[in-house]
């Protein structure tokens, strides 16, 4: 009583018509789920454990649906069948449209009698579908032969092949971009000081900064550098100065991550007092 | 004085979760409207979008999931209210799994609006959902967006709608910017999409991967970063729509007080109490 | 309609007796050293070896759209399935605990409750349907995002008891991270302008761009250049086959 005495009301499970709200019963649901979920922060308790198993249960029930309608059905499942359905129509010449483009094409080739024959056709279409569908379909079976024991040898094999494929393509990619990229970008022009006419604080303070940022990654580097002892009157200090570098970053990385994580917290506030509450509009 | 000291030395974390609890209640009752300052970063990113013609494809990522949404949410909006307002239509995808409901929920809101009720699915913007191994799926749309996604999320034929009329690759696409969180996002786009293909990425990110970007911001491999509640508080105020992110920020500015306090605190503490010893 | 039907039914028979055959030639076949080292080793260096030489195509050739298609759809395939091992281990787990009544199995049903409800309802109406968007949005959103904002809690603490200047690089890090957190909030400005002096040259937000610009730029690139690298040299021994951990706990 003294809460609503504050002026404020929490969400009605009924709408103005005296019906249930599915709004309502919702924000109540999220409401109660998030308070279960804050309340690990007393202590470890039946609510916090009952919020953080549903919430295994459903996500692991998004994953699957997900799997399904998103992943197997557009790229196995309905190929398969439009191939399949195409073949059909070809093969018993029937006068339903063929779909896809790639089986149209063998479509106009034998009627046009250009040079695809029947056989020509069932062959390349065999060949097709086994080596854009049901090869990798039965990689993926070899993936789940992983929860049988004797068997789970089998996954090496469509494991081998994702690893492979992901180390072909960071070899060259990230050697472009986050290797010769950035060792290009650390090549900054000193030029405009000796072209200023007087003196132009704005572009020395950018040389400043742009030497600086050279200076401060070189002795990182350094830093990181531990084929040689950090020693000496270039190691050292310089791989001293790359620490202090390194502590700024991580520094300024934890203001951000502090940031990060605040703004979460008031998302879920936002949501308990303006949405559940009605506290704050 | 020093034994005020030692109990803050050896304080219950509680009492701190406790202050954290109040210094975040208290504003969002009792707001302070402070104002926010806007960053170069943020502005380079709103230039992007701000450049774009009237019918370009932007492809907008939603890299993320709900656990990031009090960041990302109010910046995927107001990317989305710019791009409406100019008429720029948006490709929706996603890396992360749950990314597609995000992009849907913005949407179902944006829409409601009064100010884009004309915008329809599938001409001004389309959801094309998430595919697996994210690396497969920004490489791919290279060669053929409709290639790596056939069907929406909803499973309607991708080259149906009219969005999609002539849009093969990367080079169809305007720019690139993607609301990211972790790993999958906007390095992939850069490493990949800008690096391979030259297209223009820009995006967003949360506040804790956002210094991580900032080596291909100097570079210009990256144009523009939205970073965190800020960068969207930022970019709401640049569309002229505050939002969530924009009264959030009088919460951020308060618990960040509270925690320098806190830390200096500490630290006084520790000092007197460690000379003590 | 009822030829589709009858397609679909024999396309899971299909898949069933391919998965059965598999396992069946994986259980007789064990032994075998070259089918369970050399054969997979192939795998992995012809495939990374055809990745790398695609990017030495010219993108307009047809070759590398061949190659472009099939790798993802190979891919994206793969990966699919290797979404559902971890959903039936945790069923599997799960089901256990429950029929053996281990501790704490009640929590379990509760796992297993919000589990086939979300498949009931996702699989029945896709993600257009009623009942699948209020599970989403009243509580796998508002659960997801409260457990990480507890993070939050943990941080303030952490930064009580953990952030001390103990030495001057401690120092330092205390101080970047002090003056971006004033630096990223409207506040920070309004104190830093009691200041004098200083404050008449300088706003605390210039302060901590300044220091992000330049000392966590070049921070940043020096791990991004070294965790490069090490991310290059780690794909070689993978795609040589020296590295094949990938290959689990036996070899």
């Amino acid at each position: 009583m003294p809460l609503f005495a504050l002026g404020f009301s929490f969400k009605p499970v009924f709408d103005a018509g005296g019906a249930v709200s599915t709004e309502g019963i919702g924000v109540w649901i999220a409401a109660i789920l998030t308070l279960g979920i804050y309340s690990f922060l007393y202590k470890d308790n039946f609510f916090y454990k009952f919020s953080e198993y549903l919430f295994v249960g459903v996500s692991a029930g998004y994953t699957l649906v997900l799997t399904f309608h998103k992943y197997l059905k557009p790229s196995l499942i309905e190929p398969l069948q439009e191939y399949s359905r195409d073949f059909y129509h070809i093969i018993t010449s029937s006068a339903a449209p063929v779909v896809n483009p790639w089986m149209l094409n063998w479509q106009t080739q034998l009627i046009d009698n250009k040079f695809g024959t029947q056989f020509h056709f069932i062959f390349w279409f065999s060949l097709k579908v086994f080596i854009f569908y049901i090869f990798p379909a039965i990689l993926g079976l070899m993936m789940i032969s992983r929860v049988i024991p004797n068997a789970a040898w089998l996954s090496r094999f469509p494991l081998a092949t994702i690893v492979g494929y992901g180390s072909g393509i960071v070899i060259v990619t990230t050697l472009h971009a986050s290797v010769l990229e950035q060792i290009k970008a650390s090549f900054v022009s000193f030029a405009p000081l000796f072209h200023m006419k007087g003196l132009d604080w704005s572009i020395i303070a950018q040389s400043a900064n742009d030497f600086l940022l050279v200076f401060g990654l070189c002795c990182a580097i350094i830093y990181f550098y531990f084929s040689a002892e950090h020693k000496g009157v270039i190691l050292g200090p310089a791989s001293h100065f790359g620490i202090w570098v390194l502590m700024i970053t991580f520094g300024a990385s934890f203001g951000y991550t502090v940031m990060a994580r605040i703004s979460l917290l008031i998302g879920r506030f936002q949501f308990l007092l303006s949405d559940w509450m009605q506290m704050v509009r | 004085m020093k034994a005020f000291f030692t109990i803050i030395n050896t304080l219950d974390r509680r009492i701190i979760f406790l202050a954290m609890l109040i210094a975040v209640i208290i504003p969002l009752i009792n707001p302070l409207a402070l104002p926010v300052k806007i960053t170069p970063n943020t502005t380079s990113a709103y230039n992007v979008i701000d450049k774009l013609n009237p019918g370009d494809r932007l492809l907008l990522s939603f890299d993320y999931d709900p656990a990031s949404s009090p960041e990302l949410q109010p910046m995927a909006k107001a990317v989305m209210t710019h791009c409406f307002r100019k008429d720029i239509k948006i490709i929706a995808v996603a890396l992360w799994p749950q990314g597609p409901m995000m992009a849907k929920n913005a949407f179902e809101s944006l829409s409601a609006e009064p100010e884009f009720k004309g915008k329809k699915y599938g001409v001004d913007f389309v959801n094309l959902g998430v595919q697996p191994s994210y690396v497969a799926v920004v490489k791919g749309m290279g060669d053929s967006i409709p290639g790596v996604f056939p069907t929406d999320f909803f499973g309607n034929k991708t080259l149906d709608f009219e969005i999609m009329k002539n849009i093969k690759n990367y080079r169809d696409i305007a720019a690139i910017f993607s609301l990211t969180t972790g790993s999958a996002g906007i390095s992939t786009y850069v490493t990949i999409a800008n690096a391979q293909h030259k297209s223009i990425v820009t995006g967003g990110c949360t506040a804790i991967s956002s210094l991580e970007y900032y080596p291909y911001l100097q570079s210009g491999q990256l144009s523009g970063l939205v970073e965190g509640l800020k960068g969207a508080s930022e970019y709401e105020l640049k569309v002229g729509k505050p939002g969530l992110a924009t009264s959030g920020m009088d919460v951020q500015a308060v618990v960040h007080m509270m925690l320098i306090f806190f830390i200096l605190l500490a630290n006084l503490s520790q000092a007197i109490v460690g000379k003590a010893k | 309609m009822d030829k589709m039907a009858l397609f679909n039914g024999s396309l899971i028979v299909f898949f069933i007796v391919l998965f059965v055959l598999l396992i069946a030639i994986g259980q007789t076949l064990r032994t075998s050293l070259f089918l369970r080292r050399k054969l997979p080793l192939a795998f992995c260096f012809i495939m990374g070896v055809t990745m790398i030489f695609q990017f030495f195509i010219p993108p307009d050739n047809t070759l590398y759209k061949e190659i472009e298609d099939l790798s993802t759809k190979w891919i994206q395939i793969i990966s699919s399935f290797a979404l559902v091992i971890g959903l039936i281990s945790l069923v599997t787990m799960n089901f256990n605990k429950i029929t053996r009544k281990y501790e704490d199995w009640q929590y379990s049903a509760v796992l297993l409750a919000g589990f086939f409800i979300t498949v009931f309802y996702g699989l029945r109406d896709g993600f257009e349907g009623v009942q699948f968007d209020f599970i989403f949005n009243y509580m796998y959103v508002p659960m997801q995002s409260t457990m990480f904002s507890l993070l939050a809690f943990f941080v303030a603490s952490a930064a009580f008891r953990a952030f001390r200047a103990r030495s001057r690089e401690a120092t330092l890090l205390l101080t970047a991270a002090v003056i971006v957190m004033l630096g990223r909030v409207e506040l920070g400005s309004i104190l830093w302008s009691y200041i004098p002096v200083v404050s008449t040259y300088f706003d605390v937000s210039d302060l901590a761009q300044w220091i992000n610009k330049v000392f966590t730029t070049a921070g940043q690139r020096a791990i991004l250049l070294g965790a490069s690298l090490g991310y290059i040299a780690a794909s070689f021994k993978i795609l040589l086959g020296i590295e094949r951990s990938y290959f689990g706990s036996e070899e």
